[in-house]
């Protein structure tokens, strides 16, 4: 855990994740970079939009029994509306992510791949793609942007950043997003899962539920 | 008040305004999900996500369904509680005829979207998939597989939105139109819901209207179900095992049964003799010494035998107790051959059999009176007590037979009425 100072307020600004490289502020949106020696402010970080997420910062929960917290978000607009990114800090320090929107929750991770990984303008809904040995078949491509952030991140966004991502989906439970928002396309795979079996705790609580 | 909402920084509180079409006031229950709400009023659709609630189309509907769980309403279904927030009536047209179901928009701020559909009295529980169940590819699949179960195609339509009230998560239209195919593993449902621009699958599961009534407190009658439901589980599906296995048992006790009654029963010679029928003797009536009958009351069964030849005697039999209860009947031994056309033929028997189902212990006699048009007959009568029936115990098991086929009929003339409507006949 890295413990700095926010240069424009001078709250306490903390790294949890050795991997995370961005944060933003809590006190003045600030985003902030973590370079060797010191934070570069960015300027601050566009407003998230309301959507109602039960998910929040310094949530807890479980995944296959390890353990983890919720460090940071990402909050992207796809087309059919607003999609969160749940960045996770595992106890074993392993980051990963869980997206969630409207009820659906699905954990993924970034995971290193073999096969090639076709270009964003080549895949279309219904194509194969072998991922780590295993088919996957393209559900959506979508022209995401980023809408915000907050907490801490292992990748540099800011509001309006292009996010072209493709779903896809593989037996079972199976997912897998490739992330185009990078040179080299990002591969996170994982699986949906049910809210219960997430036993997250530190949730939103809603004045009339 | 129209215009802004009042609680913009209000995330997932309840938030009331009025209608920019209408100035009715409504509520928004669904939270920040919700992208279009429809008054009830004018039936402006209002576009949520726009800061001026802009009106996105206003329709008139001719009719006006009426949800039978009120909008607002909570309930708690399979352990979760969901608010009913929007309400619609969509409908397919078959062969010129329209078919028109309602849907409720549940939410739940933890567990996102559910709905409840009603055809006709018939509800089902339904959630949107989070992975794509298996097909052959084909636009239309005969089959698909999900949750290690087949589903069978049952039909497709274009489903067209007809009426619609309340929120939605998506800028919902009056009359919008999707290509709806069923699939059933009853009490199951998948549907698919295509248009041009996605596909979603939906799975249900067919649930008792007292259930939901019960979950979200409802005092209205509840709507009679008719007909069968696509998924609607056969009541006699769970039956049968149960009937099967009964039948099982029974079969056995039968068995059981009948092997006690061979051990017990006595089948016990009382009587026998020969005589001879004369045309010539004035006196043909005779009767027998006295014999015993022994045991409980059970039956007595007279064989008697006649050497006819192309010919009959009619033995007139009485079996009289030394009270003098008597038991009267009549038989017939008569057998006929011959060659006719090169062919032999034959009927008729020179034996008989004669059952007297139940008589009591006691000594009695027989009194023979035959006739007969030959002028000599030998014939001999023989009195067996207490002999057991085959012809019970196949009556028992051919009444037992009756149960599993009147289940299997029932239940073929259930599943004969589910794909009755459906587009893709068993």
């Amino acid at each position: 855990m890295k413990k700095c100072t926010c240069p424009s307020c001078g709250a306490a600004v903390t790294f949890q994740s050795s991997t995370s490289i961005l944060a933003v502020c809590e006190y003045c949106a600030s985003t902030l970079i973590r370079h060797d020696l010191d934070l570069e402010n960015l300027g601050k970080m566009a407003a998230l939009q309301p959507d109602g997420s039960p998910i929040q910062l310094r949530a807890e929960g479980r995944y296959r029994g390890a353990r983890f917290t919720v460090v940071g978000r990402i909050q992207l607009r796809y087309e059919k509306g607003l999609w969160n990114e749940w960045h996770l800090l595992f106890d074993d320090q392993r980051s990963g992510w869980l997206g969630e929107a409207g009820g659906i929750y699905a954990v993924s991770f970034l995971t290193k791949v073999e096969e090639p990984i076709p270009s964003f303008e080549k895949l279309h809904p219904g194509e194969r793609v072998i991922l780590k040995g295993r088919p996957f078949e393209v559900t959506q491509v979508e022209a995401a942007f980023c809408v915000g952030g907050e907490g801490e991140l292992p990748l540099a966004i800011g509001a309006g950043y292009k996010a072209p991502v493709i779903d896809l989906a593989g037996s079972g439970n199976q997912l897998a997003t490739l992330d185009y928002s990078e040179e080299i396309p990002l591969v996170f795979l994982g699986e949906y899962v049910e809210f219960e079996e997430l036993y997250l705790s530190g949730l939103r609580e809603f004045d009339v539920w | 008040m129209s215009g802004k909402i009042e609680t913009p920084t209000g995330d997932l509180q309840v938030k009331s305004f009025k209608c920019s079409g209408c100035g009715h006031p409504l509520t928004v229950r669904g939270g920040n999900q919700t992208e279009a709400i429809v008054c009830e009023a004018c039936g402006s659709i209002i576009d949520l996500t726009d800061e001026n609630l802009r009106i996105l189309s206003t329709y008139q509907s001719k009719i006006k369904y009426k949800p039978l769980i009120p909008l607002g309403s909570r309930g708690k279904l399979r352990g979760d509680l969901f608010e009913v927030i929007g309400f619609l009536h969509r409908a397919i047209t078959v062969e010129g005829v329209d078919y028109g179901w309602s849907e409720y928009l549940l939410f739940n701020p933890y567990k996102g979207f559910r709905w409840l559909a009603e055809y006709n009295g018939h509800w089902n529980f339904l959630k949107t998939t989070t992975h794509i169940p298996k097909t052959g590819g084909e636009e239309i699949p005969l089959a698909v597989r999900y949750l290690d179960q087949n589903f069978k195609h049952f039909q497709t339509a274009e489903a067209r939105v007809v009426y619609v009230i309340g929120e939605f998560y998506w800028k919902i239209q009056f009359g919008e139109k999707c290509q709806v195919s069923d699939y059933i593993s009853p009490p199951l449902v998948l549907s698919r819901e295509k248009t041009e621009q996605e596909m979603v699958w939906v799975l249900g599961e067919y649930i008792d209207p007292e259930t939901i009534w019960k979950a979200f407190n409802l005092t209205t009658d509840i709507p009679s179900r008719l007909g069968v439901a696509p998924n609607q589980p056969s009541p006699y599906a769970a039956k049968s095992a149960a009937i099967w296995k009964l039948f099982g048992y029974f079969c056995l006790a039968a068995v059981v049964l009948h092997f006690l009654i061979l051990l017990i029963c006595q089948n016990k010679i009382v009587y026998e003799n020969n005589f001879v029928f004369r045309q010539t003797d004035r006196e043909k009536a005779l009767v027998t010494e006295f014999f015993d009958l022994p045991g409980r009351p059970s039956n007595v069964v007279i064989k008697s035998t006649a050497n006819v030849n192309n010919n009959w005697i009619y033995l007139h039999l009485t079996l009289i107790h030394e009270h003098g209860r008597a038991y009267d009947f009549g038989r017939e031994i008569s057998y006929y051959q011959g060659v006719d056309g090169g062919e032999r033929w034959a009927e008729g028997s020179t034996t008989d059999e004669a059952v007297l189902p139940t008589v009591p212990a006691g000594r009695y006699y027989l009194r023979l009176e035959p006739e007969s048009p030959a002028p000599l007959v030998n014939y001999s009568v023989k009195v067996y007590r207490d002999v057991p029936q085959w012809s019970f115990f196949f009556i028992a098991l051919g009444a037992l037979c009756l149960l599993p086929l009147l289940l299997k009929w029932r239940s073929s003339r259930f599943e004969a009425a589910r794909w009755a409507e459906s587009d893709s006949p068993k």
